[in-house]
């Protein structure tokens, strides 16, 4: 095997084409941009992201969240994605350290953990009027009755199925939005052009 | 004194322009001036214009007669918007407003000559003139198109407009701001619930808006007890289109937002219907001439637009409408010539004069001079929204309107004149109670009752002892509905289809019930056992750009696709993919895999990670052949049928560890599979203790062909890959071009010695570059999905879904002897046992050779047998790089698919070419020494 | 639109999920005739009134679940997790609503 310096230091790239500036970070090409809007959308693609997956029975249930909650363990959001299934992200872990304290060997019943931090694509969208740019296309209620702080589903958003995670930021209403890799930049569009009545405007991670 | 002014009376108390802001627009062209909050139709009105437009079949001139969206004569042009509601639309500075339905003009039309031969254009007219003979069919739609009165679309290209989508989930929906609807809205925001009130005018108000002082009074209460709920949202100008199961429940927004209009689709908690009253048309000879018109017309263009109507009026009442009318048209200085009370018995029998009012008859004979005739003879209960979900109105002849019976759903209520009259007290007290119980019932609890609103006693007035118009957007007069009943449309559904009536643009909320009356006349029944016709959605007309909405349309794309697009791939759409079909020259690309090395972006390829302790169960089960020997580090290729024996998908499944699988399937099966791997896991081997993980997308798959594609991995991974270690059909982890966890294994769709190679897809683009720099020197290059096409057909190997189709099942597919029947279970095993049986009388997979060897047939074409029996297609078909001439593959039946059964191919212009069947699929390296190599 | 209230998601369009046949056919592989196999693949009773029938929450939990609807008035009277008992409710012919 030869080297070269083409694969010297490899770069990851995010599914979506976001504006600049750029930096790289934990290997990550980032965007590093400033909005001052009220309402921004964020490309968090780059957060490492594992999915657990068990059969019925499995001790790990009752170690994670349930089915629709989501709740941070540390630097760690563990979402309740669905029955036996769940997701874990966090910035700038390895896989394996993301999932080094859950104990994965129970009788009887069988889990697995596969690393999808390749395969999806993840954004947030913050500001107080993130619901109602969201229900342009999402059929689920927003409201906080049904869906407060810390609420997670699966529906299918302008052709797309999709994870929402309503992950609060300082008391600003937020929401993680995470779908498979090659729907991302669709997605992106599809939300940034909804968002053109909110004066939605793109926001780089903040370091 | 402009013409404007002669019309416009003096400042009301309830009108809605501003004089202070003058609106300019064109009407046919000339000048006309209104004032902001005008409609274009009151904006005519002030200015002296009374023919709005020409009827639909016989042309003749009509003027306003409701003057609210639903007025049947006032469907414009305005700019390049066709059939706008313009006795709804407000006017906007600049408008271009056009006459729609009338050539060369509107005071002088051709086609009113129609009128002339009227008797030719009876109903059923279209029915029964247009059929014969069909070869005319274009020549007619040509002429009744000229003669339709739908305006101008914008024409193709026209930039179009932003039509917007929300969801919404309110507890309470309120159809209708109506003094009822505005105080159901209030009941139940008082008590904690979302609302959602929508109202169909600029405003909230119903009929208080064009009342007395005491109307305007409470409407000024109600408006500001409104605005005071944060929990009340109001969408004006917006219109409940209609209800479906489970209270879905449409809504069109017109105005008043940023996008042209909004469709909100709403989960409503309980529906409260406060539609109101729609009033009814009179039918007597000449009750469509310009000048006769309703009496809430008179009294919204009084109220409302300070618009008098006419000057001297004649006043037709049954009702206290019509007696408002009578004291408000007074009052505008329009002198009341006379009054004909249809409660001391008096009638209308005509209206005379030529394209406008002159004078009315009187039932009594005598006749008084008029430019205005009001009616004022009952109202339509416009329940649409109670017959979608579930009500059937019944007639209630006191009241000679129809009222709602039995509400069967209890997430549906009604309140306001839909249920019955009252005082403006008693409405809003009703429309209060039955918010309270409506949001009550939204919160799940048991449902009370609400005490009921009675209607008002009525006269039951229809028609007169003349032939009038009953719909004047169809032009259907009372005479055709009688001709109607007499030719054996007696039914009301048949009737209303076979004359139209009803069937324009109002849907029967104005023709309806005359419709039924003047069929119960004919056919001498009463109201009960004419029936009525069934109110379907919408309520209101819709655009289709709000129908469509956002246009949005899924597509994937591949971490690669932006180097494809920098280097002249020419993109084809493969499901919602995106990919490079070829990048120029598909026949070069093919031919460099052949002899030098090529690299494909497979990244649309299925993949599921399988784990856990029963994986090779699952792909037992769902792969037709045996999977129970396969060792760690080796693949298998497999073939899934559905339960009927049909080829569903294939692939090639790897084992990657003791208890994990990476199985691949057909790009565009990827999520059919993973749906029917997880429907035999969770509905039939509950017991089984796997999971199912998709991959497509996390992993970048690429494909390196050709005979110098070891030489080429080589040099950018760890993974030792002499042949004797890492053999065909074997896999193995490394990395590659610096990336860890990729996984290789060696397979060979094209024929050629290959490695597919799945990356991170994060790094799919940097390993791409890396193979592409890596192999200057060895010809790399890429290609694209039509190469490999070639290539794959060149070898013989089959497409799922190309070479198969809906009913292949895996005999026919050639793929017999992947199908292991000695299998305890697997899915299609009872259907193929019973087909093994009859496999001599299945169609086979066959190649075959064209006689001419230059001929490429165009896949799909016929074979065919004694000259146009269709007895097989070919499936595939392409012109070889490799052997230079044209390669196919094809379905042929038994008795033609021994090698050198000579076939007939008919091409696409009718010519018939000549082919031969082959001993082998492939026609490349039959043997597999390249791939094996 | 049919609003299918989802075990595990909670009450969502039926938009979201695919029909996955009527309940209680039963894939007897060992003693099927070829005119029984035949019958399970193709035919359906497709009554008027309450029906057991099977959904897949496709675009939600992607788990397969089991209901009872009434085919005149679309009522979904109650759905569970595939495999699960179904509620004491009866499949006569009164609604419950």
């Amino acid at each position: 095997m030869a080297e070269s310096s083409l694969w010297a230091m490899p770069i990851a790239r995010s599914p979506i084409d976001f504006d600049g500036p750029h930096q790289v970070v934990d290997g990550w090409e980032v965007s590093t941009r400033t909005s001052d809007s009220a309402l921004t959308i964020a490309d968090e693609s780059h957060l490492t992201k594992v999915v657990i997956r068990v059969t019925d029975g499995h001790s790990l249930a009752g170690a994670l969240p349930p089915t629709g909650r989501a709740v941070r363990v540390a630097a760690t959001l563990q979402v309740g994605s669905g029955p036996n299934e769940w997701y874990l992200f966090a910035a700038g872990e390895t896989p394996d350290s993301l999932v080094a304290e859950l104990e994965f060997e129970c009788v009887g019943a069988f889990a697995s953990w596969v690393d999808i931090t390749h395969g999806r694509a993840l954004m947030r969208i913050t500001g107080v009027d993130a619901p109602r740019l969201l229900a342009s296309h999402c059929a689920v209620n927003l409201a906080d009755s049904v869906t407060p702080n810390g609420s997670a589903f699966r529906t299918s958003i302008a052709g797309v199925n999709a994870d929402f995670i309503r992950d609060d930021r300082e008391g600003v209403l937020s929401y993680l939005v995470h779908c498979e890799r090659s729907s991302g930049q669709y997605l992106f569009g599809v939300l940034v052009d909804a968002g053109v009545e909110y004066r939605i405007d793109p926001v780089g991670i903040a370091r | 004194m402009s013409p404007s002014e002669h019309w416009r009376i003096e400042r009301q108390p309830g009108e809605v322009i501003d004089r202070s802001q003058p609106i300019n627009f064109t009407w046919n062209g000339s000048p006309v001036t209104g004032y902001s909050g005008d409609t274009i139709v009151s904006a005519l009105m002030a200015s002296g214009v009374r023919v709005m437009s020409r009827s639909f079949k016989y042309h003749r001139p009509r003027g306003v007669v409701t003057a609210t969206y639903f007025d049947p004569n006032c469907s414009f042009q305005v700019g390049d918007e066709p059939n706008v509601r313009a006795a709804h639309r407000q006017v906007r500075e600049g408008d271009v407003v056009r006459a729609q339905n009338a050539w060369p003009s509107l005071s002088f039309d051709v086609r009113a000559a129609n009128q002339l031969v009227g008797r030719f254009l009876g109903p059923g007219f279209y029915y029964k003139t247009f059929i014969r003979p069909q070869t005319l069919w274009p020549l007619y739609q040509k002429v009744l198109s000229r003669f339709s009165p739908g305006g101008e679309p914008p024409p193709i290209g026209t930039p179009h407009e932003i039509f917007d989508k929300r969801f919404a989930h309110p507890d309470v929906l309120v159809a209708g701001g109506g003094p009822a609807g505005m105080a159901a809205a209030l009941g139940a925001a008082r008590s904690g619930a979302s609302v959602m009130l929508v109202e169909e005018e600029y405003e909230l108000g119903g009929h208080l808006r064009y009342g007395g002082v005491e109307s305007l009074a409470a409407l000024a209460s109600l408006r500001a007890e409104v605005a005071s709920f944060d929990n009340i949202e109001v969408l004006t100008d917006s219109v409940v289109l209609g209800r479906y199961d489970d209270n879905w429940v449409g809504i069109v927004q017109r105005s008043g937002m940023w996008a042209k209009e909004r469709l909100i689709k709403a989960r409503v908690g309980t529906l409260v219907v406060a539609a109101g009253l729609i009033e009814r048309p009179y039918v007597f000879e000449g009750n469509d001439l310009p000048g006769v018109m309703l009496a809430t017309a008179a009294l919204r263009l009084t109220g409302l637009h300070a618009v008098k109507p006419g000057t001297t009026a004649v006043v037709f009442t049954a009702n206290s409408t019509g007696d408002e009318a009578v004291a408000r048209l007074r009052s505008a200085g329009v002198q009341i010539a006379r009054v004909l009370d249809a409660r001391k018995g008096d009638d209308v029998v005509r209206a005379l004069g030529r394209g406008k009012v002159t004078g009315v008859e009187a039932g009594d004979g005598s006749t008084t001079e008029a430019d205005l005739l009001v009616t004022a003879t009952g109202w339509t209960a416009p329940t649409s929204l109670l017959n979608m979900a579930g009500d059937r109105p019944i007639w209630n002849p006191q009241a000679a309107r129809f009222t709602p019976s039995e509400l069967i759903d209890i997430r549906v209520m009604a309140t306001g004149g839909i249920v019955g009259d009252g005082s403006t007290a008693e409405l809003v007290a009703h429309g209060r109670a039955v918010g309270s119980e409506a949001a009550a019932r939204a919160r799940g609890e048991v449902p009370q009752s609400v005490a009921a609103l009675t209607p008002y006693p009525h006269p039951a007035l229809f028609q007169s002892t003349t032939v009038g118009f009953v719909d004047f957007s169809e032009d259907v007069k009372s005479k055709d509905i009688v001709s109607a009943a007499r030719e054996g449309y007696d039914s009301s559904e048949l009737a209303k289809r076979f004359t139209t009536s009803g069937m324009g643009p109002a849907q029967g909320k104005l023709e309806m019930v005359n419709t039924m009356a003047v069929l119960a006349e004919a056919t001498d029944r009463d109201f009960e056992s004419t029936g009525t016709t069934v109110w379907r959605p919408p309520y209101a007309p819709i655009s289709l750009g709000a129908l469509a909405g956002r246009a949005f349309e899924p597509e994937r794309i591949s971490p690669i696709q932006s180097w494809h697009n920098e280097h002249g791939a020419k993109n084809m759409v493969a499901g919602q993919w995106i990919r490079p079909e070829h990048y120029g020259n598909p026949a070069a690309e093919a031919a460099n895999v052949r002899s030098r090395v090529g690299i494909i972006d497979l990244s649309p390829l299925g993949k599921l990670d399988l784990r856990g302790p029963d994986v090779v169960k699952l792909l037992n089960l769902v792969y037709t052949n045996s999977w129970d020997n396969l060792a760690i580090g080796s693949v298998r290729y497999g073939v899934m049928c559905a339960e009927d024996g049909v080829v569903m998908d294939d692939g090639v499944t790897g084992r990657l560890g003791a208890d994990h699988y990476l199985m691949t399937t057909t790009s565009s099966g990827a999520g059919n599979v993973w749906d029917w791997l997880e429907m035999w896991l969770q509905t039939v081997h509950r017991e089984w203790q796997v999971t199912i993980t998709p991959v497509t997308t996390a992993l970048v798959s690429i494909n390196i062909a050709g005979p110098h594609s070891r030489e080429l991995l080589s040099r950018v991974t760890d993974i030792d890959l002499d042949p004797a270690s890492f053999g065909y059909l074997k896999v193995r982890t490394g990395s590659v071009a610096g990336i860890d966890d990729c996984i290789v294994w060696r397979i060979g769709f094209t024929g050629e010695l290959s490695f597919e190679i799945h990356v991170p897809a994060s790094y799919g683009l940097h390993v791409w570059q890396a193979l592409l720099e890596a192999g200057k020197d060895l010809g790399v290059a890429a290609f694209g999905v039509e190469a490999q096409r070639i290539l794959r057909l060149e070898k013989g190997h089959l497409i799922v879904g190309q070479d198969t189709d809906g009913l292949t099942l895996a005999y026919q597919a050639g793929l017999g002897g992947l199908v292991k029947l000695g299998k305890d279970d697997f899915s299609g095993k009872p259907e193929l046992v019973l087909q093994e049986a009859r496999a001599g009388d299945h169609s086979h997979l066959v190649a075959i050779e064209t006689v001419d060897p230059m001929l490429v047939p165009p896949e799909a074409s016929q074979i065919v047998v004694n000259g146009n029996d269709i007895v097989g297609r070919v499936t595939s078909s392409r012109m070889s790089p490799t052997l230079h001439r044209s390669v196919c593959l094809a379905h042929v039946p038994a008795d033609l698919a021994a090698p050198g059964s000579r076939l007939t191919i008919v091409l696409t212009n009718g010519d018939r070419a000549e082919a031969v069947v082959r001993e082998n699929l492939a026609f490349v390296d039959p043997e597999g020494v390249r791939l094996r190599g | 639109m049919l609003l299918i209230d989802c075990p595990y998601c909670g009450p969502r369009n039926s938009t979201e999920f695919r029909h996955a046949g009527e309940a209680g056919k039963s894939r007897d592989l060992a003693s099927a005739t070829p005119a029984q196999w035949r019958r399970y693949l193709y035919e359906y009773d497709n009554p008027l009134g309450w029906v057991r029938e099977s959904w897949f929450h496709s675009a939600g939990c992607r788990r397969y679940l089991s209901s009872e609807r009434h085919t005149g008035t679309n009522e979904v009277r109650w759905v569970v997790p595939f495999g699960t008992a179904a509620p004491s409710s009866t499949t006569d012919e009164e609604t419950s609503r």
